[in-house]
């Protein structure tokens, strides 16, 4: 008896909200900031912002500016080829991103870096952001974290 | 089952579209209504059970979007991939077992961010099934029309119901408002005798006996099952396995006679025609008895998996203000009705 | 207040990287079957039904529903727990707690995934997992997310990759004894520093497979005269609303593991778990990862996992055995492999296990791990 495969592709799309803390989030990129969200109760602050603190529920109302500047926890390069679901084709490998502590933040932010060799990386460097020219409110607005020499 | 109460119960104002939220801040809202509602804070909540679909919400393990607005941070937490009636089972147990004493059931559905046709279809066996094309409304057209012809009834009963409903729901503040037009959709059914696709959420807090007391709002008895998948293997027109799940509801809840105990009823019907045939399932007669859909059912809002547990917060709601004493609230997963889930809540001191 | 609950039978598949033999169904009536042979229980005896299964990996919408008449479900209550990398653990837990709660007295947890269905396309199923807007454009799946956990680990205790390379070759040795299992064939350490790097630093051979499988493991309140393996801890926490928020504020990535370890500790009377368990069935998706698990179960100190390791201390014979099975990094059919680690522990307290058999196990641990950073843990022994 031979093996029969049906294939079915379903294709799918969606429309996501962003939700009004990613809004804003998106509109302080075009505006060459990044914005984060701060407990009214505990003090957490948190990027990007969002709208429950993890710690103690509360809303998160305050909106802050965070200094374009922090510390590379955990990065990788990216190597392997798979299929990116936001655009169908392989994603372009290959490429760096990491966790960056930012200046008054509580938690990370995982984004691309500029450097390729990882061998040039280091956990505990600091880095910073760097905007791209032309921004637009998408978070490609914010081209990559780079190593701050010195 | 050992004593699960319901301390309240918050639901969204269910819309066509909810641009203005992501999951987690639609599950922030509507947790953040409850606990104002009852006054509980977060840390009371023991443990968290939520409810959603992968496909709907276009993300993969769906729940990691909505645990923490939910409430759920530091806390065990699971979710159903079912109706949120089907998740409200794995919360009562948990509570039932000794091992919480309150728990949080949240559920949410967005239709407006896919394509809920396409993601139907995507529910059909891919071999023999989905090449036809097959989605939710056409699968309830089939059911509609084997339903009319086992009772001998025509179309304009179905007219009739979704009359009723639309009524109904022009009294419920919480519906999903939309123009439906008298068009034919999927033969026999019109655009306004199908549920709409909406977006919305639901949550319920339930907790054991020391910490519910005196007269509350009590769940006394649940039954659910699962019927075959292929729709040629059943008769779309019965009841399936409905009448099964509300024997053992009732069996659990002790409820012989439930024309005469029975006060409110709501049921998830995504039809006209399943206003009428899951009515047939539950065992009441066609007219008389309890309150039917007084929120207008899944006619006045489909928020996905949010649908059932919307029907055990408008129970509890008419129960809570003493407009009866005994109610059942219904759910299902899967078109036209393969699973289905009943729960009999019930007004009484703490026995 | 609880009813005590047992598991008292198990089965699973041949996991392949194609089951190509065998629709969904038929894959999982080969898992279910094992488990009412060894259960000695016929379809009637099972009250319920949970089941788990990623819908986005085979692009079956609802496959719960599709899947009943292999699951057993039809005409039965059956209810879907599908939580990603949890799946089978959190089935585990969800078939628990329905029989502690006096719902019903006989539950099957049943999980299964095809991935080979997936054609490849398993990193892109995980990647929509994260959030849409912060998350996909720079995550490459489960990859690259303990990729940078690696890294953190590796920056902190200066761990080389031949240490972590030891667990993979461990983990094939054992696999070599257990006929189920995806992956069989030995590896050296030379073999998995060749292997081409997927994100760095973790090579292809560092990481899990995609495997096809199913498991199924019975749950009671009744066990009869049959030996059971009686659940006596059972807990979760997670921590996520976007990856960064992991290492907030905690000293060890996966704090929720700690904290999940600690709570199931806490209810099954364990104050030292090296000393008192007998055997670990951990839910390690890479080598690097086993390290990191291993300190957070509060198998050894932080930092010190490698020596572990490297002492043979985790192998079968050795004083805290690790994966007998060959675990995660042998087979993973991501709807079952939670539940294969329960399934795995409870053959090991009822001395079904084998070839795999630690001698004398009675007390043992099962882990899951998934999206999230969530964490589940099961504790059981062989006595009630």
């Amino acid at each position: 008896m031979s093996e029969i495969a049906v294939r079915a592709t379903p294709e799918l799309r969606y429309r996501y909200a962003a939700g009004r803390y990613a809004s804003a989030f998106l509109q302080g990129l075009r505006d060459g900031r990044i914005l984060a969200s701060r407990c009214h109760r505990c003090a957490r602050t948190l990027v990007p912002p969002r709208i429950a603190c993890t710690g103690c529920f509360a809303g998160m109302d305050e909106i802050v500016t965070l200094p374009p500047r922090g510390t590379l926890l955990a990065f990788t390069l990216v190597a392997f080829p798979f299929l990116d679901p936001f655009t169908g084709i392989p994603r372009p490998v290959p490429y760096c991103y990491g966790m960056v502590k930012l200046e008054g933040a509580d938690n990370t932010f995982q984004y691309f870096l500029s450097e390729k060799d990882p061998g040039r990386l280091r956990v505990g460097q600091t880095v910073r952001a760097v905007f791209r020219e032309e921004r637009t409110g998408s978070l490609a607005d914010l081209l990559h974290f780079a190593p701050v020499e010195g | 089952m050992r004593p699960v109460g319901i301390v309240g119960v918050a639901q969204t104002r269910h819309a066509e579209r909810r641009d203005d939220v992501n999951y987690a801040e639609l599950a922030f809202e509507v947790v953040s209504d409850l606990l104002a509602r009852t006054g509980w804070s977060h840390d009371r909540i023991d443990t968290v059970i939520t409810a959603s679909s992968d496909f709907w919400d276009g993300r993969t393990i769906s729940d990691m979007a909505v645990q923490d607005a939910a409430g759920a941070a530091g806390k065990s937490a699971s979710k159903v991939s079912m109706d949120g009636t089907f998740a409200l089972v794995y919360a009562a147990a948990r509570i039932a077992s000794g091992a919480y004493r309150t728990c949080l059931v949240v559920a949410h559905g967005k239709a407006s961010e896919g394509n809920p046709r396409l993601i139907a279809n995507a529910a059909f066996d891919p071999i023999f099934q989905r090449p036809m094309g097959i989605d939710d409304h056409t699968a309830l057209g089939l059911q509609a029309r084997a339903f009319l012809d086992r009772k001998g009834l025509t179309p304009e009963a179905l007219a009739e119901a979704a009359t009723q409903s639309a009524a109904a729901a022009a009294m419920n503040a919480n519906a999903h408002r939309r123009q439906a037009a008298h068009v034919l959709v999927a033969d026999p059914l019109h655009e306004d005798e199908i549920a709409p696709d909406s977006d919305g959420a639901c949550a319920v807090l339930l907790a054991d006996a020391e910490t519910v007391r005196g007269e509350a709002v009590w769940l006394d008895g649940f039954g659910f099952a699962t019927d075959v998948h292929g729709l040629g293997d059943r008769d779309l027109g019965e009841p399936g396995v409905l009448p099964q799940v509300a024997r053992e509801a009732y069996r659990r809840a002790g409820v012989q006679d439930p024309d005469r105990e029975l006060d409110v009823v709501e049921v998830h019907d995504a039809s006209s025609a399943q206003t009428l045939l899951w009515r047939e399932g539950l065992g009441l007669s066609e007219s008389g008895g309890p309150a039917w859909n007084p929120s207008g059912g899944a006619m006045s809002a489909q928020p996905g998996f949010a649908t059932g547990l919307v029907r055990v917060a408008e129970v509890f709601g008419r129960l809570a203000r003493g407009e009866g004493k005994t109610g059942l609230a219904h759910g299902m997963t899967g078109f036209v009705g393969q699973a289905h889930c009943a729960w009999i809540l019930r007004k009484r001191a703490r026995a | 207040m609880r009813d005590p609950v047992a598991i008292v039978g198990a089965g699973q598949t041949a996991h392949r990287s194609r089951r190509l033999d065998v629709s969904a169904p038929e894959l999982i009536d080969e898992a279910v079957q094992a488990a009412l042979l060894d259960a000695r229980l016929e379809p009637d005896g099972i009250d319920a039904v949970v089941v788990g299964n990623m819908e986005h990996f085979e692009g079956i919408h609802l496959s719960d529903l599709w899947a009943v008449e292999g699951t057993g479900g039809a005409g039965k209550p059956q209810l879907k727990v599908a939580t990603g990398g949890t799946t089978g653990s959190s089935l585990a837990q969800a078939a628990y707690y329905l029989v502690a709660g006096g719902f019903f007295r006989t539950v099957m947890a049943v999980g299964w995934e095809r991935l080979s269905d997936s054609e490849g396309e398993t990193t892109t199923g995980i990647v929509t997992a994260f959030d849409p807007i912060y998350e996909r454009p720079t995550l490459a799946g489960a990859v690259s997310g303990l990729a940078i956990l690696a890294c953190q680990y590796q920056a902190k205790y200066g761990t080389r990759a031949e240490e972590a390379a030891l667990v993979v070759v461990q983990a094939r040795e054992n696999a070599a004894r257990n006929s189920h299992a995806h992956l069989r064939q030995p590896v050296t350490v030379a073999e998995v520093l060749a292997s081409p790097v997927l994100s760095t630093p973790i090579r292809y051979l560092d990481m899990c497979p995609t495997s096809d499988g199913a498991c199924a493991v019975v749950f009671t309140s009744r066990p009869g005269d049959g030996r059971a393996a009686w659940v006596r801890g059972v807990s979760s926490r997670h921590n996520h609303t976007y990856l960064g928020d992991v290492t907030e504020g905690s000293v060890s990535y996966l704090h929720t593991l700690r904290l999940a370890a600690e709570d199931a500790y806490r209810q099954a009377g364990v104050a030292d778990p090296r000393q008192e368990l007998d055997v670990v069935e951990m839910y390690e998706p890479c080598t690097w990862a086993a390290f990191e698990w291993a300190e957070a179960l509060g198998l050894c100190g932080p930092g010190e996992a490698a020596r572990m390791w490297a002492e043979g201390a985790t192998r079968r014979d050795g004083e805290i055995p690790v994966n007998p099975s060959g675990g995660v990094l042998c087979t993973n059919p991501i709807g079952a492999t939670g539940l294969i680690r329960v399934a795995e522990a409870s053959m090991q307290v009822r001395g079904t296990a084998g070839e795999r058999q630690v001698d004398g196990a009675r007390l043992a641990l099962a882990t899951g791990f998934g999206g999230s950073f969530w964490s589940e843990v099961m504790v059981l022994a062989a006595e009630r």
